[in-house]
This record gives structure tokens, sequence and C-alpha cells, in this order.
């Protein structure tokens, strides 16, 4: 695939944007934490999940179909109320992809996708228990 | 860390409702049963752990990146340096 420098985000964008709230935060980043989803680059399917009360917190998404045109994502119980999901179609599944600092292909985390309720724009990262899916999944080339 | 000890089929009652069951004892293996309420979520530690440690490194640093634009799965890609 081709590949390109995209400049980072605008910071101002955030204002513009819903706040999504995610009242239990992330692993490793303890909540509650409200984030905006700023799209990264006008078209391509990037966008960064950032802090809006912590600019040095910011993880690179993707809708996991755009790599893993395959993937499902069984969510349970607790998160479906954990971010209020009455309807199926109004959840938004993005997986958290990083870059090794060296350079080379990117890995996306299958095992822990965020999931939003676009109605009460609620998140969450859902700890799936398919015990095949990996943190570290290689971008497909 | 509260240390107690159960026998198959005794339980633990953790705050308001969160009750964690021995259903069966077999060699090393322990299976137990939660119920808990609907908004609280139970996972195995470990995955937990793994999902702690991967997005703490998959912070992004500040300013710009390299991202790969994804092509339709039609024939080979050639890889174009950035």
């Amino acid at each position: 695939m081709s590949v390109r420098t995209l400049p980072a985000p605008e910071p101002r964008a955030a204002r513009d944007v819903p706040e999504l709230a995610f009242p239990l935060g992330l692993p490793g980043f303890p909540g509650p934490r409200r984030f905006a989803l700023l799209r990264w680059g006008s078209d391509g399917p990037w966008s960064v999940l950032v802090d809006l009360d912590d600019a040095d917190v910011r993880f690179l998404v993707v809708p996991p179909g755009v790599f893993f045109p395959d993937y499902q994502a069984v969510l349970d119980d607790a998160l479906v109320a954990a971010i209020g999901l009455e309807d199926p179609s109004d959840c938004l599944l993005l997986v958290i992809v990083s870059f090794p600092a060296g350079g080379g292909p990117g890995t996306a985390n299958l095992l822990g996708p965020v999931a939003i309720s676009t109605r009460t724009l609620r998140g969450v990262q859902a700890v799936l228990s398919d015990t095949r899916l990996s943190t570290r999944t290689p971008l497909p080339a | 860390m509260l240390v107690l000890t159960r026998r198959k089929n005794e339980s633990i009652v953790i705050g308001d409702g969160i009750v964690v069951t021995v259903l069966e004892v077999k060699g090393d293996q322990i299976r137990l049963g939660i119920a808990a309420p609907r908004d609280v979520p139970v996972h195995r530690e470990e995955l937990l752990a793994a999902l702690e440690a991967a997005n703490r490194s998959a912070v992004m640093p500040a300013g710009d990146a390299v991202l790969p634009t994804p092509r339709p799965a039609a024939g080979r890609t050639r890889r174009r340096a950035a």
C-alpha cells in the first residue's frame, strides 16, 4: 500500500466535534475521560482519538473493516450497558493502530476495539474473549 | 489482598451484588462463575494487563505521521517511499 506523511490534526478542530464520554477511560488510562475523534487527512480512513484534557493522550484509530473485512466483535452486556447501546447501528467500532518508532508496518489492537455509541456519545474499550485475537495484529500489506 | 479458602460450590460476595462461585475444581484448573450487575465489567486479568500495555505503547507521539493508504484488495500493490 502507499504511504504518505500527514500533518498532525489541528487541536483547534476539537472544539467543533462532539465530546465523547469514556466513563471508564481506557485500560492504562483510567477514567472518566473526555475524548474527541478527529479525522486525520481529508480522505482516507484514519482518525485520532484525543483526550480533551490531556493532549499527550492520543491514539490513531481506524474502523477495523478497512484492513480486516472479516473482523467481528462480540460486545458483552457490560459493554453495551456502559455506553447505553440500544441499537447495533448506533455502534461505531474502531481499533487502535500503532506504528513502531523505527518505522515498519503498523499493528492493530483487535483484542480491544473501542466501541462508541453515536447516540449517547459514550465510549469504552472492549476486552474481547476470543483468545485468538491479538493486541498487535499486523496490518495487511 | 483478602485471602479466603473455598470448596467447590462455595461462593464469595463482593460489594453490592457481585458473587463469585467455585463451580468446578479439576487438577490445577478452577472454573469460576461470576454473577455481577450488567454494568460491571469482568475480565481475565492477563487480558486486561495486555490491553493496558498495548494502550500505553500505542499512544501517538506528537507531530506528523507516515500513514498507509489502504488499497482495495485487487492484485498486488507496490510500496512507495513517503
